[in-house]
């Protein structure tokens, strides 16, 4: 049962799968990473405290995390055709995936900040330090492990919407999982392709551990 | 020269600090004391800027620190260096790096061989040249308080602002930072200001000292001063209990501010006044250096006049004690 066909379509699968994976954790990363420091900056606590962008920015974040992915993937179509020019595929899929973890790096980038020692910031303050030299010298630098692993996360529950994927022709594992495994009841594929996303997810989760030994 | 004049200081509606004059020297070393929540630490923080205030004002060198525009104050800030409770070091750099790091905030490259000197040079003052790479995680308490004292010393300050630097640590690693800050002073001719709330810190190393209770300054003077006569209030500091007294007979409390080394005054008065007497306490501490403290005589009725007058020819403070 566990024949070669089986196998071809379960890795090309698995790779729309990490085309989606990488390059939505690649983009939600970059463009998270500006409200997690707007976040940062204006907290009550910041370096630059602003309650209404604080409010704002924070309402907004919590608004789209809370919009199911599904839906979330239909509305933005028109953008997702503005950038990629077609509505519908692999590629196209990154970018509702993105949008869908953007507000969630913000928040795990922003707690990674959060993390940071206020003794540090008010010992840095002590020498002299400007806000930007506290920000990279002193922020950045004492989350980074964090924000690694803030990252790491992002990746794992990305695997889990591009499971979702399937709605919009994307395909990757979720898709074979649910069209072959599932409505075509070949439990096979059910089997394969969850026993890849466990090592999967395995797999990334231990790297990121270990770098996160290495670097904290 | 640290001036402080009608300091006043408002969380909302709290008063943290409330009409607070005080002068620190240069070259001293100032204790700051008083039960957590005194505001004394508000008022170390108010000296170097990190918190503002709002009545009276606090002169450094001449500098008035609140007129001070941002440019100024971070310079301001690099002659005062820090040290805190809890070390507050940057977990991922080792050693090195953290005693580096106010330099790379002055913008000053720590690699030059000048800099790379005095880094290591102070390193070595605070006896960590074998340690450089080591990370903080691995350092002991009084080891992170050795490198936070080098990396506040790196910008070569004129005054170092101490922030309940030894609360956290055992008595014995207290003992070795105290004579650390001492030799330091002494070496660099630094201004060392103290907030904390542990006796042996003000005995051991604090040439004078202010007593704040609940925002206000109570008490200013030499250690010896405010701690050999307390006041009711820094009795209650010092947790001092009720004495037990004897009850009858006339009890006479002697004290030595100064030096405690004619305490054989009370034998000889035995001898030259043929009294008796009991001795129902001491109270004998260690003022760097100097002893001090006091004692309660208890004496018959009829032996009181004689004894009181003789001691009243002393240079000693007497007082009757009921």
């Amino acid at each position: 049962m566990f024949d070669g066909q089986m196998w071809d379509t379960i890795l090309a699968a698995f790779g729309q799968t990490l085309t989606m994976v990488l390059w939505s954790t690649l983009f939600s990363v970059l463009l998270g990473f500006i409200p997690a420091v707007l976040l940062t900056l204006t907290a009550p606590d910041g370096l630059r405290p602003n309650k209404p962008v604080y409010s704002v920015l924070s309402f907004v974040v919590n608004v789209f995390r809370s919009f199911p992915f599904i839906i979330l993937m239909v509305l933005v179509i028109p953008l997702t055709r503005a950038i990629m020019g077609k509505a519908i595929g692999t590629r196209a899929a990154i970018v509702p995936l993105t949008i869908s973890a953007i507000p969630f790096v913000a928040r795990v980038i922003e707690s990674a900040f959060r993390e940071v020692d206020p003794g540090l910031i008010e010992a840095a303050r002590s020498f002299g330090a400007s806000d930007s030299q506290i920000f990279l010298r002193v922020y950045v630098k004492e989350a980074f492990p964090g924000i690694l692993s803030g990252i790491i996360l992002t990746m794992i529950s990305l695997v889990g919407y591009s499971a979702m994927g399937g709605a919009i022709g994307a395909g990757g594992l979720g898709d074979v999982a649910i069209r072959k495994g599932y409505q075509a009841y070949k439990i096979e594929y059910l089997v394969a392709t969850s026993a890849v996303l466990i090592v999967f997810v395995q797999l990334v989760q231990s790297i990121g551990n270990k770098l996160y030994n290495k670097l904290s | 020269m640290i001036e402080i004049r009608h300091l006043g200081k408002r969380f909302g509606d709290l008063t943290v600090l409330d009409d607070i004059s005080l002068t620190i020297r240069d070259g001293e070393i100032y204790g700051i004391i008083g039960q957590s929540g005194a505001g004394k630490s508000t008022l170390l923080r108010c000296i170097n800027g990190l918190e503002q205030y709002q009545t009276g004002s606090i002169q450094v060198d001449g500098q008035e620190v609140s007129a001070l525009d941002k440019a100024s104050l971070h310079a301001l800030q690099k002659q005062m260096g820090m040290i805190f409770q809890n070390f507050n070091l940057l977990s991922r750099l080792n050693v090195y790096d953290n005693v580096a790091l106010p330099m790379r905030f002055a913008g000053l490259n720590p690699k030059s061989p000048e800099n790379k000197a005095r880094i290591l040079e102070l390193i070595e003052l605070v006896g960590l040249s074998d340690k450089l790479k080591a990370r903080p995680r691995e350092l002991s308490g009084g080891q992170k308080q050795r490198v936070a004292i080098a990396r506040a010393l790196v910008l070569k300050p004129r005054i170092l602002l101490c922030d309940e630097a030894t609360s956290a640590l055992d008595p014995r690693i207290t003992q070795g930072i105290l004579s650390l800050l001492t030799q330091i002073r002494d070496e660099m001719n630094l201004t060392v200001v103290v907030v904390t709330h542990q006796m042996e810190v003000v005995k051991q190393i604090c040439e004078r000292v202010s007593f704040l209770k609940d925002s206000r300054l109570i008490q200013e003077g030499k250690p010896e001063e405010l701690f050999v006569m307390p006041n009711e209030d820094i009795s209650a500091f010092l947790g001092k209990t009720e004495e037990a007294l004897p009850a009858t007979g006339r009890n006479i409390r002697i004290y030595f501010t100064d030096n405690a080394e004619e305490i054989q005054l009370i034998s000889t008065m035995a001898r030259e006044l043929n009294v008796d007497f009991s001795i129902c306490r001491a109270d004998m501490t260690d003022f760097r250096g100097k002893v001090m403290g006091s004692l309660v005589l208890n004496v018959n009725e009829r032996d009181a006049g004689r004894v009181l007058d003789y001691l009243h020819a002393t240079d000693y403070i007497i007082r009757e004690d009921g």
